[in-house]
């Protein structure tokens, strides 16, 4: 049904014609239309994939802490001082005379190297680290 | 006045129809080229406002894009874009005031200043017209639809949506022809 008796068409000419509602499509607002469109036609990226690209990153910064932790020496050991060494070397004569030198110079190293105290106070008529180190010796 | 669907761009509605439900841009922008003229003129006579009605075009077609899959089994697209478009309208009007207020201020209260005596006739006279029938006028001649098409739009028959028509224009002619 798309007549009616009346005839309207010079009236509906006239108000068609009015201002304001008569003018065409601006150019500007099909762009603005249809970026619009093709914004909403892209696929949207769920609000998860933030929280697991983040936990993602999490458990492979807790793997690679875990292999550094692992591949890391926390026992930091620095090379004896020589001077320490010496000293300590005629400390160790001082109170086992009878350790051979090379030995007493083994036992110094190894001692400061690990960063054990040397039993400085030890009394000379001490007989355990001689016969310990005997023992040690011993083939 | 213009007959939206005899635009020679769309051969074949329905295929329109399944582009669209498929969510091509192509057939959008084929929507928009065929349509968007009728729409903003009938946007812009019911909202009268010029960036209203722009906005209420692209939020007509976001609207359709956001719900393309029921798009395909829709009868008569152009009656459900302006349907589509008539909501969004009333929206945007009840986000400034009250309907029926800004129905009141559809011509009087936005003239241009430079607007001639003819126009103003004109919008006076639309403005007068009950709400219903001022919409049939403004989708038969801005819209270019037919009375099936408005009727659909209108949620009532195409018969219906003639005689309010008829009625619209008889009071047009009645309150224009003196001053013509």
């Amino acid at each position: 049904m798309n007549e009616i008796p009346d005839d309207f068409s010079e009236l509906e000419a006239r108000v068609a014609g009015r201002r304001g509602t008569g003018v065409g499509l601006p150019a500007p607002l099909r762009e603005r239309v249809l970026l619009a469109v093709n914004a909403e036609l892209k696929p949207s990226k769920s609000p998860y994939w933030f929280a697991a690209g983040l936990a993602a990153s999490v458990l492979v910064g807790l793997n690679l802490s875990i292999i550094s932790a692992s591949a890391t020496r926390f026992m930091h050991i620095e090379p004896a001082p020589a001077t320490e060494v010496a000293a300590t070397v005629a400390l160790i004569r001082q109170v086992a005379p009878e350790l051979p030198a090379a030995d007493a110079q083994r036992l110094a190293a190894m001692e400061i190297s690990a960063s054990l105290p040397i039993n400085a106070g030890v009394p000379a008529d001490f007989r355990g680290l001689p016969r310990y180190l005997e023992q040690e010796t011993l083939p | 006045m213009k007959q939206p669907s005899a635009d020679p761009k769309v051969a074949d509605p329905a295929m329109g129809r399944v582009d669209l439900a498929a969510g091509r841009p192509e057939a959008f922008a084929s929507l928009y080229d065929r349509l968007g003229g009728a729409l903003l003129r009938v946007a812009a006579a019911m909202l009268r406002d010029r960036g209203d009605a722009e906005d209420a075009i692209q939020d007509l077609f976001v609207n359709l894009v956001r719900h393309r899959a029921g798009l395909a089994g829709v009868e008569d697209l152009d009656a459900y874009v302006f349907t589509i478009l008539r909501n969004i309208v009333y929206g945007k009007l009840r986000e400034q005031q009250t309907e029926q207020r800004r129905l009141r201020e559809f011509a009087a209260s936005r003239q241009p200043a430079e607007s001639v005596e003819h126009d103003e006739q004109i919008e006076r006279a639309l403005a007068s017209l009950p709400p219903e029938q001022r919409e049939a006028v403004t989708l038969k001649i801005d819209g270019g639809l037919t009375f099936a098409q408005i009727g659909s739009v209108l949620n009532v028959s195409a018969n219906t949506a003639a005689g309010r028509y008829r009625y619209a224009m008889e009071k047009l002619r009645d309150r224009l022809e003196p001053q013509s």
